[in-house]
């Protein structure tokens, strides 16, 4: 094969990850951005996911309550 | 990119004069057709120098150095410049710097070119090469690395979440051993435990430190009360001493003892007061004159006669003194002890020192008079009250020893209550951790699995995307073929690896390598290349360039390839062609491929002098119709042309209505022979245009006209003489053909042509439909030929 220009798939399939993962309820959609950066940099560490897993539970609270009214 | 439309070459390769080569950026597809030698790979290198940095060819061929070998002969790498226009005025140059080539913008266009040697590396590619073209879709380590951190965190909360577990057991246990201690009150050792914390503890606290005091002041009265009666001993002691010593005076020889006492202790007094310092010849209190050494030694005689009396008088002096502060120290003692038992008495008023059996009896042991007693200001207490206090105070050490029990039961208590306290508490805290480490624990662990699931499914989707691709093109070329591709998928077992396993004739996931013929795959290698790059081209906006690629196809697939690389040239900016097959190009410059969607160029014979040159070849039918038109008006040329055209459009149609023809060693057919094999079908022969070229809904509306092309293809019969008479052959009979005749039977020639293709694409219908051929263009505006069959 001739020298070709690589192209990075792992944005494509972060942002297919991070829909899921906030469609699930797994981790809080308002750190979206910061998820799809550092999953796409490969740079997300342990923590970042204690956290943003952390903030989704609130967020999940409060959708079951709103679908329990 | 957008289509290609202009490169321009210097001092590159083969290009040792500046070249420019335009390309029409109407047509998707350009073929450059050129003998070996002509310059073919240096414009192939040329677009992968200014697409992809690379030295193209010379990568892979041995004792060849870029630096050396990039410019032309003669020429330095300074000199190189390769230039790359698109139809979108985006332009692109590469330079060389030393060895290395750079383009600029640093954004460059999408280019990917597909050489023979390529295509055969790809046949004969290992798993992990096979990985390689396909790793930039695939591989992504930046998604597995924060998905390795994620289980991670996954792994961190489930152990803590087991520690908050363990730690809920401990302390539970604990308490319910403490419950079970404690003779299991209440409902529930949970019950009890929080009855029991609920308890306010100052209370008891305050109760413990009033029983604490009550019974330190008790102990304190009476080791006050053990120290007066030592001081009154003393007193006692001091006072017998006394009396002996007044016995012992009394026993003395002497007319008057007390006072021969009294004079030794003066006369010591003398002697000592003249000791000390220097005296006058004179007695001191009297005044008569006397040596004072004589009065010395009378003093010390007289002493000497005195000395009993002396030892007595200070014997005497020493037990008053001692009496005086066996007393004084016995008065303190009796002050302390009074306070100290006025102190005990005053505690054991509290409440809680009250409460005790025996408090109150012992309390009415109390003198009155010591009531309100304030040692220093009121007179010393009689010694009635001293003896009352002492027997209240020891009636009160019994009630010490009650107050200290019941103070280390409250202690106890209290200790309990600070145990239970803090192991409920532990056991709340581990409870809501535990409870929120198993909502986390399971929320990344699902989040783990959405991860490695989406990158799994994402993988196999696009080699499963890549395959189904790889095997519907090559459908298009091996039709009703039983060879596919199986099996494209990564090696479980190994790293960066790619599986690719094929049907064959029945025979599931076997190595196409092991059963396919090298052309069948040549086009399976090709098929999946095609596939990866129309992933990487989803803007129609990548090059592709197929360098001298196919070699060992034969005329039918060739036209198949020819026609899939037209059907998929509308996924990419543009596709060029190269090749020294000139069956390449007829297949285009002839009406049996889509000619009109193909720029032909044709390079001419290279030299270091002329450097590359490069022309535009017109399809066959423009070609004539153009020589028709020339004046003057060449007949040889125009019926030449004429012929050849015939004979391609026919030879097209008998072999694909299977016409008979006679059998020739070589297929190669004259046009009598011809014209005669497919007489027939032009009696049944029939082609559906749109009334509008490319109007897609030409057919639903109706708006089609149906050519019979018979009436050309009679016409032509009787005058095709014209071919070889005027044409082919130098003959008399030839010379009687007048150029009108010759024109006619030209004209003919192009009216059958225009007749049988599509005036779009510029094919003439060749790809099965369902009772018909259709032509290259999209239905439903496609043109089509009837019948099917004969």
């Amino acid at each position: 094969m001739s020298e070709e220009t690589p192209i990075d798939p792992a944005h494509t399939l972060a942002e297919e990850v991070v829909k899921k993962l906030i469609d699930e309820g797994l981790v809080s959609s308002g750190k979206r951005a910061e998820i799809l950066g550092k999953l796409t940099a490969g740079t997300a560490k342990a923590e970042d996911w204690g956290l943003w897993t952390e903030l989704a539970l609130p967020e999940e609270d409060d959708a079951q309550d709103e679908s329990q009214e | 990119m957008k289509a290609l439309k202009k490169l321009e070459l210097r001092a590159f390769r083969g290009a040792s004069k500046p070249f420019v080569l335009e390309f029409d950026s109407s047509k998707s597809v350009a073929l450059l057709f050129g003998e070996n030698g002509t310059g073919k790979t240096t414009i192939t290198d040329a677009l992968d120098a200014v697409g992809n940095c690379s030295p193209g060819s010379l990568k892979d061929r041995s004792s060849t150095k870029p630096k050396e070998h990039l410019p032309s002969l003669g020429r330095t790498p300074a000199d190189v410049r390769v230039r790359l226009e698109d139809s979108a005025g985006n332009s692109w140059t590469a330079t060389m710097s030393n060895s290395r080539l750079l383009a600029s913008p640093p954004e460059l266009p999408l280019i990917r070119v597909l050489r023979r040697s390529d295509l055969l590396k790809l046949v004969d590619a290992k798993p992990s090469e096979r990985y390689e073209v396909l790793r930039r879709f695939v591989d992504v380590p930046a998604v597995v690395r924060s998905e390795n951190t994620l289980r991670d965190a996954a792994t961190d909360a489930k152990r803590r979440f087991d520690d908050a577990v363990k730690h809920r057991s401990e302390a539970e246990q604990t308490l319910h051993q403490i419950w079970r201690q404690n003779g299991s009150p209440s409902t529930s050792w949970q019950a009890w435990a929080n009855d029991l914390t609920s308890q306010k503890t100052g209370d008891l606290d305050e109760a413990a430190k009033d029983l604490r005091t009550a019974s330190d002041a008790i102990l304190k009265a009476l080791s006050s009360l053990q120290a007066c009666r030592v001081a009154k001993a003393r007193v006692a002691e001091e006072e017998r001493k006394q009396a002996e010593h007044r016995q012992q005076v009394e026993k003395t020889q002497a007319p008057d003892t007390r006072m021969a006492m009294d004079t030794a202790s003066l006369l010591r007094k003398a002697a000592d007061f003249l000791k000390q310092g220097e005296h006058a010849d004179a007695c001191p209190v009297c005044r008569q004159p006397i040596p004072i050494d004589e009065l010395r030694r009378d003093l010390d005689s007289r002493l000497g006669q005195l000395g009993q009396y002396e030892k007595l008088a200070t014997a005497q002096v020493r037990i008053g003194n001692d009496l005086k502060g066996a007393q004084g120290t016995y008065d303190r003692q009796a002050e302390a002890f009074a306070t100290d038992a006025i102190a005990a008495y005053a505690v054991l008023q509290q409440p809680a020192v009250a409460e005790i059996d025996g408090a109150p009896d012992r309390c009415a042991d109390f003198p009155v008079e010591a009531a309100g007693w304030i040692a220093g200001s009121d007179p010393a207490l009689s010694s009635e009250a001293l003896r009352a206090l002492a027997k209240f105070v020891q009636g009160a050490e019994s009630l010490a020893i009650s107050l200290r029990k019941r103070e280390q039961r409250l202690q106890q208590q209290l200790g309990q209550i600070k145990t239970v306290r803090a192991l409920l508490n532990n056991y709340a805290k581990a409870v809501a951790e535990s409870q929120g480490l198993e909502k986390l624990a399971q929320r990344l662990k699902r989040a783990s699995d959405v991860v490695r699931e989406t990158r799994i499914r994402f993988t196999d989707d696009i080699l499963a995307s890549v395959a189904r691709e790889t095997n519907r093109l090559y459908g298009l070329i091996h039709p009703n073929e039983r060879i596919a591709l199986s099996k494209l998928e990564l090696d479980k077992a190994r790293r960066a690896s790619l599986v690719q396993l094929s049907h064959f004739e029945g025979a599931d996931d076997v190595p196409p390598q092991a059963y396919f013929s090298e052309s069948h795959l040549d086009t399976l290698a090709f098929c999946f290349w095609l596939a990866v790059a129309k992933r990487e081209s989803p803007s129609q906006d990548a090059v592709l360039v197929l360098d001298d690629v196919f070699t060992s196809v034969d005329s039918q697939h060739l036209a198949r390839i020819s026609q899939l690389i037209i059907d998929e040239s509308r996924h990419f900016a543009h596709v060029l062609i190269t090749t020294h097959q000139r069956r390449w190009r007829d297949v285009f410059r002839y009406p049996s491929g889509a000619g009109n969607h193909t720029q032909l160029i044709e390079l001419q014979r290279w030299s270091l002098a002329k450097g590359i040159r490069a022309y535009q070849t017109r399809l066959a039918l423009s070609q004539l119709v153009q020589s028709i038109a020339s004046e003057p008006f060449e007949r040889q040329r125009v019926a030449q042309e004429a012929g050849i055209l015939l004979e391609a459009m026919l030879d097209h149609l008998a072999l694909t209505y299977r016409c008979r023809v006679p059998r020739t060693a070589t297929s190669d057919y004259t046009l009598s022979e011809l014209l005669n094999g497919t007489s027939s079908l032009f009696q049944k022969l029939a082609m559906e245009k749109p009334t509008t070229p490319s109007d897609a809904t030409a057919r639903s509306s109706n708006r089609f006209k149906t050519v019979e092309p018979k009436a050309s293809f009679t016409k032509l019969k009787a005058t095709a003489l014209v071919r070889n008479q005027v044409g082919a052959h130098y003959n008399l009979t030839g010379m009687e053909i007048s150029d009108a005749e010759v024109a006619e039977f030209a004209q003919l020639a192009v009216e059958l042509a225009e007749a049988l293709s599509c005036s779009v694409c510029g094919q003439i219908p060749g790809k099965k439909g369902g009772s018909y051929y259709r032509c290259s263009c999209a239905e439903p505006a496609a043109v089509r030929m009837l019948p099917l069959d004969l």
